[in-house]
């Protein structure tokens, strides 16, 4: 029996169509570099370069020499998207790496949706409130006037960690 | 040895998989690979669920906690085994011309590798991706570290609130689960049980597919959806949006299976992927009403009260724990109900200007979907008659309100629209992708009756 003209271009149609759509499929995936990166770095053992600017971060909380650790931000203006995104990238991933570790970045009670509710709400905590949730001393994370970011950290003085 | 115990879970999830899969399968034999996608897809639902159980009553995930459910399980098994036995041997498949053969195997060992990337990238690379760690890494951590009971500080710290502290729990606990079975926080290893959902996800689209498609093009249209590029790259990661979309997936695929078979099996299986879905994101918690509002039309129809019951005891205790527990945790991101007023949607109409648009630019981006929405536009054109059958009714209207719900969402949300479009649209619109290519195959079909039907004699 032969099929009519339009059944077969129709046919024809949804079948090259399906073809279509494979090779669009697969060519995204082909294309979608960082796939394939991550695949190259599994295979070889080097994830963990993957994540090298998250690593900076990870590093500079897991060295701070407290239990809990008290951030404080000098320097950075909540109305720059620059200033918001880096200190957000900042108290975020840190916040990530140290749990079940604490990173206290604003008073208790504050609500915390943005970078910009951090710096708005100016955290700037006494010995007493750095001793009471458990930390022993204050990391500052500082812009310049001349942009660059730098840590400081300050640790509690003996006699009033004693206290 | 972190990678043998990570290796045990996922034995034991689908060990507890299969036990599901038994249950709720009925007296009904099936095929080997929606057997399989089941076992699959119910295993890395229910073990989480299970374990956020356990957790409410003060006992945190643990190798105790799994080591029981694997007893359970097994206990289950060899106390059912004339079920088993009943049910064996499963629906062999039909036999292949070479033709067939050789097509269908190059497409399944394509659909493989898209499965192996995800294991690989899964297991390879760590948490990069902003949200992986910001809001779904850190909740697996802390369900790691602490039950439920007593609720844990994290989740009344308002200082948290970026991390969104009332969405739902199930993806984290999986992770949390292989965490507690490798006995530490090493995050790669310790998302083991996420594959299985793609995989599970792979298995079911198959099984969709084949209601209304031939092998290859069945196939074909798996690939096109489980090789979309933007799910390959975010499924590895952790975040809760491609386990969502499998088991809406799982959902909607058993909702059309009991449209046409009226079999009480289908539509429990339906409600059990549906209350995964609800713990998995919030959106699946609305989705699920939406469809389980289909099932309940449906039921009314028919008049078949058992039906309804029983999937609504099985979402119940499913989600219900969760949800109750959630009621104390304080909702200060979105909090929608409370924006979903009709002043508030009347004030902020002016907004579709700027989303919709945005819809559609996402909706025909290659870079993210391939050719997938084109192929359901052309397949509906050319199997129009799809659309006044009952399936073709279910999914479109699935689709209408699955984007009017984001719509809506979009013109109350208290965030700036433009940015949380750029955020989020692209994700919400995986968990659109499964009925989109559902829908495909359903004109699919329509359009082969019509060939068919168009043959002389």
């Amino acid at each position: 029996m032969a099929k009519s003209p339009l059944t077969r271009a129709k046919q024809i149609t949804a079948t090259v169509a399906l073809i279509l759509a494979i090779a669009y499929a697969l060519r995204g995936i082909w294309k979608e570099q960082i796939i394939w990166q991550w695949i190259y770095a599994s295979l070889t053992g080097n994830s963990q370069q993957v994540a090298e600017s998250w690593n900076m971060v990870d590093r500079l909380v897991a060295a701070v020499p407290s239990n809990n650790v008290v951030l404080r931000f000098d320097g950075f203006n909540p109305n720059k998207p620059k200033d918001v995104i880096d200190i957000q990238q900042f108290y975020v991933r840190g916040s990530y790496w140290l749990y079940p570790r604490r990173l206290y970045f604003a008073e208790d009670g504050a609500i915390i949706r943005t970078g910009r509710d951090v710096l708005e709400a100016k955290f700037d905590p006494t010995v007493g409130w750095i001793r009471a949730h458990d930390a022993q001393g204050l990391l500052r994370m500082v812009l310049s006037p001349e942009s660059q970011v730098s840590f400081h950290f300050d640790s509690l003085p003996e006699e009033q960690q004693s206290r | 040895m972190m990678l043998i115990a990570s290796f045990i879970y996922v034995l034991i999830i689908l060990l507890l998989g299969s036990v599901l899969t038994l249950f709720l399968t009925g007296s009904r034999r099936r095929p080997l690979v929606e057997v399989l996608g089941l076992i699959f897809l119910l295993g890395a639902g229910a073990m989480p669920t299970i374990l956020t159980w356990h957790s409410l009553f003060g006992i945190g995930p643990s190798r105790l906690t799994v080591a029981l459910i694997a007893l359970a399980s097994i206990m289950v098994l060899i106390n059912m085994r004339r079920w088993v036995a009943a049910r064996l041997p499963l629906l062999p498949a039909k036999p292949a011309d070479w033709r067939e053969g050789f097509l269908g195997g190059a497409l399944i060992v394509t659909i493989g590798l898209v499965n192996l990337i995800v294991l690989i990238n899964t297991l390879g690379v760590p948490l990069v991706e902003w949200d992986s760690f910001a809001i779904w890494g850190l909740k697996a951590k802390v369900l790691f570290h602490s039950p439920l009971n007593p609720r844990p500080p994290f989740f009344t710290d308002v200082r948290m609130t970026y991390s969104h502290l009332d969405y739902p729990l199930l993806t984290p606990m999986l992770v949390a689960g292989g965490y507690a079975m490798i006995g530490q926080v090493e995050e790669q290893i310790g998302r083991i049980g996420l594959p299985l959902i793609f995989m599970g996800q792979t298995l079911l689209a198959y099984v969709g597919m084949r209601m209304w498609m031939n092998r290859i093009p069945a196939l074909g249209m798996t690939l096109v959806l489980m090789g979309c590029p933007y799910i390959v790259f975010l499924a590895p990661m952790g975040i809760a949006d491609v386990p969502l979309s499998g088991f809406l997936l799982g959902g909607i695929v058993y909702l059309l299976k009991w449209v046409q078979s009226r079999d009480t099996c289908d539509a429990l299986i339906c409600a059990a992927c549906l209350s995964f879905a609800a713990q998995t994101k919030s959106e699946g918690l609305a989705l699920m009403a939406i469809i389980m509002l289909i099932v309940a039309i449906i039921t009314v129809m028919r008049r078949t009260w058992k039906t309804l019951g029983a999937c609504a005891l099985l979402i119940v205790l499913c989600v219900g724990p969760w949800l109750i527990w959630s009621m104390g945790v304080p909702h200060l991101n979105e909090n929608y109900h409370s924006q979903l007023t009709i002043p508030n949607i009347i004030k902020n109409t002016g907004r579709l200007s700027v989303i919709l648009p945005a819809l559609v630019n996402h909706i025909i981006d290659i870079e993210l979907w391939g050719v997938l929405w084109f192929m359901l536009v052309l397949m509906a054109i050319m199997g129009f008659r799809a659309i006044m059958r009952p399936e073709g009714i279910v999914l479109w209207s699935l689709i209408i309100l699955h984007l009017g719900l984001y719509t809506v969402i979009y013109v109350v949300t208290p965030w700036n629209v433009a940015e949380l479009i750029n955020a989020s649209m692209a994700r919400l619109l995986i968990h659109l992708a499964p009925t989109v290519a559902l829908l495909t195959a359903v004109h699919w079909g329509a359009m082969q009756e019509q060939n068919q039907e168009q043959l002389p004699g």
